[in-house]
Parts: C-alpha cells; sequence; structure tokens
C-alpha cells in the first residue's frame, strides 16, 4: 500500500515518464534535482526561501568577493571544481560500498567525527584518512 | 602543540598561497565531547578539538588531487592527539551524461600518535576502481574492486590488508520507490595467535599441569590467515512529502573461514583494526530534511547485532584461557541527529555551521562492553 502511493513525493510529481526518478545514495531524494551552487540543498528548495527574503549572501554582505580576494579568479576555480563534482556526483554509489570490514563507519552524520569514528577503531575526526 | 598558532597561522597562509595559484582549498574545524571515549564501561569523559585543511587542483578533465592535512587535540587523553597528512587522487574518465559510469582513486596517508599511543602510528595505502552501467533511467548495475593497507610502523600488529569486491543493482518501481540490493566478499590478512603444532603433539584426552602449560605459552607463536567476510544489504528510499527523504537498510554479513582464531584485543587496545571487523546483522532507518529553511536536518536510528573475532586481552595471562572464552557479542542501538547550515556566498564560497549529537547503547556478553555513550559536535566548514 505504501509503495503504492507515489504522489506523496513531490520529486515524482514533477516527472516525466522519460526521466525516472533515481536515488543511488539513498537518502530518499532524486539524485537529478539541481544544486548549482554545491551547497547540498536542492535549487528547488532554495527557491521558496529566496523569494520570501533576502539572500543568505546578502545577508553576509558577500565579503570574500570585494577586494583583492577577488583578483584570485574565484569563478575559473569554481569552474573546474564544479565540473569534477558533476562526475563524482554520477559516481557516488562507486564510491564507497556498504559492507565489508569496515561496515558501520558510513552511520550517523556522515563527517568522521563523533562515536562512529570511534567504534570504527580509530578516534576522533579526520580517521577517514585523504 | 605547543606550536599550535604557528601551524595555524602556516596553513592559512598556505592555503592563501594555494587558492591565489587555481586550488580549491578546504577547512573543516570542530569541538566536540564524549563521555565515554573509549566505548566500554570504562566510561572515560573527553572532548576534543580538530583542525583540518584540504588542498584540491584539477589538472585535468575529471582528475582531482587532494592534499590533506588534519589535527586533532584530545584535552584529557591528550595522547590520542594525533597529526594526519595525505594525498589522493581520483580519476573519473567519463562524463556524467554517459551511461557508463568509472571510478578509480589512489591515495596514501599517515597518522602519527603522542608518544604513549605511537604504537598505532600507521602509514594506509589505498586503491579502487568500481564501473557502473545505467540500463534505463530506472535501472543500474555496478561493481567493483578495492585494496587497503594499513602498516603499524611501530607495532607488533605489522599490517593489514583488506581486498573487497562489490557488485550492486539499483531499481526505482511504482514512481518513487527505490531498491539497492549490494552484495560483496571482503578478505583480510590476518596474524593471529597461535599453539597448534603444540597441540598437535599431545595425545587426546593429556592433561598436563599448569608449569607445563605455562611453558607452552613460551612457544606461542603467531601465524598468518585469511579471513574472508561476505555481505549482502538490500536498502529503501523514497520521499516522504516535498521536503523529506527517507532509508531504510539491512545488512548481513558473515565470516566464511573463521575457526577461532584469536587476535590481539581491543579493550585496551581499542585503535586495534580488529573493532571494527565483525559477523551479524544490522538495520538502519536515516532521514533527511529541508524543512527548516536553509538547513539540512539528519537524523538516524540503527541496531546492531555484532559477533567480534575472539581476543587475546590483558586480563588474560595464558593463552589458553583466551582460547577457551566465548567470542564477544554485542546488541547495540544507535541515534544521532544533526544539522548543517549552509550559506553560498556570491562569490561560489560556502561556509558552513554544524552540530550533531549521538547516543549509543551497548550490551554486550562480556560486562567490560556493558556501556552507553553520549557525543555532542559543533564545528564548520569552509570552502574557498
Amino acid at each position: 500500500m505504501v509503495l503504492a502511493v507515489p504522489a506523496l513525493s513531490a520529486d515524482v510529481e514533477e516527472k516525466s515518464k522519460s526521466d525516472a526518478f533515481v536515488d543511488l545514495d539513498g537518502d530518499g531524494f532524486d539524485d537529478a534535482t539541481a544544486d548549482d551552487n554545491d551547497n547540498g540543498i536542492p535549487d528547488k528548495f532554495e527557491a521558496a526561501q529566496k523569494s520570501a527574503e533576502p539572500a543568505v549572501s546578502g545577508s553576509l554582505g558577500d565579503i570574500f568577493n570585494q577586494g583583492e580576494l577577488a583578483a584570485f579568479s574565484a569563478e575559473d576555480i569554481l569552474s573546474k571544481y564544479a565540473g569534477f563534482c558533476k562526475r563524482q556526483f554520477r559516481t557516488r554509489d562507486l564510491a564507497i560500498h556498504r559492507g565489508g570490514f569496515n561496515s558501520g563507519e558510513g552511520f550517523g552524520p556522515g563527517n568522521g567525527i563523533g562515536i562512529g569514528a570511534v567504534s570504527a577503531g580509530c578516534v576522533g575526526p579526520g580517521c577517514q584518512g585523504p | 602543540m605547543k606550536h599550535r598558532g604557528t601551524l595555524l597561522a602556516f596553513i592559512l597562509l598556505t592555503s592563501c598561497s594555494a587558492f591565489a595559484a587555481g586550488v580549491n582549498v578546504e577547512f573543516t574545524a570542530g569541538v566536540g565531547a564524549t563521555n565515554n571515549l573509549v566505548n566500554d564501561s570504562s566510561n572515560i569523559y573527553d572532548a576534543y578539538s580538530s583542525a583540518s585543511v584540504n588542498l584540491k587542483a584539477y589538472p585535468l578533465s575529471g582528475l582531482e588531487i587532494s592534499v590533506r592535512g588534519d589535527n586533532t587535540y584530545y584535552r584529557e587523553t591528550i595522547g590520542l592527539s594525533s597529526l594526519l597528512g595525505g594525498l589522493k587522487l581520483t580519476y573519473i574518465p567519463i562524463r556524467a551524461k554517459s551511461p557508463l559510469s568509472v571510478f578509480l582513486s589512489a591515495g596514501a596517508s599517515g597518522r602519527l600518535y603522542h608518544n604513549e599511543f605511537s604504537g598505532f602510528d600507521n602509514n594506509i595505502a589505498e586503491a579502487a576502481g568500481s564501473i557502473g552501467y545505467r540500463f534505463s533511467p530506472g535501472v543500474s548495475a555496478r561493481c567493483g574492486v578495492s585494496f587497503k593497507s594499513t602498516v603499524y610502523v611501530k607495532s607488533d600488529i605489522d599490517y593489514k590488508r583488506d581486498f573487497d569486491f562489490f557488485a550492486g543493482v539499483n531499481a526505482t518501481v511504482l514512481g518513487g520507490n527505490s531498491f539497492d540490493l549490494e552484495a560483496g566478499l571482503a578478505k583480510t590478512d590476518f596474524t593471529h595467535k597461535d599453539n597448534v603444532y603444540f597441540v598437535d603433539s599431545i595425545p587426546p584426552g593429556w592433561d598436563f599441569p599448569w608449569p607445563y602449560r605455562m611453558w607452552l605459552l613460551e612457544f606461542v607463536g603467531q601465524s598468518e590467515n585469511d579471513l574472508t567476510l561476505f555481505y549482502c544489504s538490500p536498502r529503501y528510499s523514497r520521499s516522504v512529502g516535498f521536503k523529506t527523504g527517507i532509508s531504510l537498510m539491512y545488512t548481513v554479513q558473515n565470516f566464511q573461514n573463521y575457526h577461532d582464531e584469536i587476535v590481539y584485543g581491543f579493550s585496551t587496545q581499542y585503535l586495534s583494526p580488529w573493532a571494527s571487523v565483525w559477523e551479524g546483522q544490522n538495520v538502519t532507518v536515516n532521514l533527511k530534511s529541508y524543512l527548516v529553511p536553509q538547513c539540512i536536518v539528519s537524523a538516524g536510528a540503527g541496531y546492531w547485532d555484532k559477533t567480534y573475532l575472539k581476543t587475546m586481552e590483558t586480563r588474560h595471562l595464558f593463552y589458553f584461557q583466551a582460547k577457551e572464552e566465548s567470542a564477544r557479542r554485542d546488541w547495540q542501538t544507535r541515534i544521532y541527529m544533526g544539522i548543517q547550515w549552509p550559506l553560498a556566498l556570491h562569490s561560489g564560497l560556502l561556509l558552513e555551521p554544524n552540530a550533531t549529537v549521538e547516543y549509543m547503547k551497548n550490551i554486550s556478553n562480556k560486562p567490560l562492553y556493558n556501556f552507553s555513550n553520549f557525543a555532542v559536535n559543533a564545528g564548520v566548514r569552509f570552502r574557498l
């Protein structure tokens, strides 16, 4: 019964038949959802918020887009970064697997800190290597 | 740690230079506290702070070179404080729109602890390769291999080498229901304590006096075996409402060729690589939500039933004492909740404060491992 109620999902409503819902990373959201600024929040969820109030960057004054720092060609760096991220996103089900001798490390907030890091045999933040 | 200020200044200077040279820079810093640092009945409280810098360069399309430095400092158990340095190469040769995807990576890292834990100083080398194919918009399959070698440079544990193979399929059915099934084999070399040569030479039924057993102990040697683990893990995920996603995952994993061999313990050496090696099953449910404006809220709960390798602890004076004891078995419950607040600036820079709380309750057939643990963390990530 639960499976047969796709109408609950906004993602599904927005999809055409040729553009299926795909969730390779298992977070319950469609992987095709755009996130152009790569902040982890899909653009469609930010759009409503942005139209209702000033952008976050505005409230901070975009302090890093002024003066000498801007001369570092941040856009160029970020375009290379963004290009790699798109490829990396497509392979997120290839980069990790969820069993084996290090299983259990993936549970939790996923930043390598806290209890999970300790129980996995290495203590504290940054145990996962580079 | 006396030169922390100098180190911080050096990292900042290096990072600014790297940014100017066209390298992506990411900083993270955090503080945390736990009421059970080593996850046993000792209930050792500690607080820690951490800082890391990650420099990433993209010399070719699809290639990322990452250099990382990491410093962790514990307030009470200072010996656990450590420094990590590492290099990693990731190559993804095929464009995202292709139905075929290939992932290749290789890396090396080294971690240094303070003097009292320097036996756990280690160097890690790892490599992985995997391939995936999208048969249709809603159906894809994948497989891959990975290798990880951990060398304990000052310890008699010496090394641990893991090989993994996995394969999986992902399919979407009935609109927005995603099913994922993954299975794999993992193999590791392991050195275990062994007196098999002497036991074999003793006639069955003979009961030797203690002094002879003690003499035997002197000749307990070490042998090397392969340990194989098979796992299978189905997962179901879907959206619930407009801004919330949920996933339910079950994993079962079993040793294939384990015959009660004894490895070094981890009650006092919890940094041991064997702390994460177990057979059993677990089920987890995870939730992710964008309901809080501009924030990512995640939460999860999980239950584990784990049986570990037999271990020789410091309380065991003799080898046979460890041999006669049953293996450690744990029934563990964990819950966590976290919130991230990513602030994307117009120039593409990202500032992300985050905080998490976690709770773990562990019940074990060994009284030493009956414990609970509550931990809080707060940090910030900054990407230039």
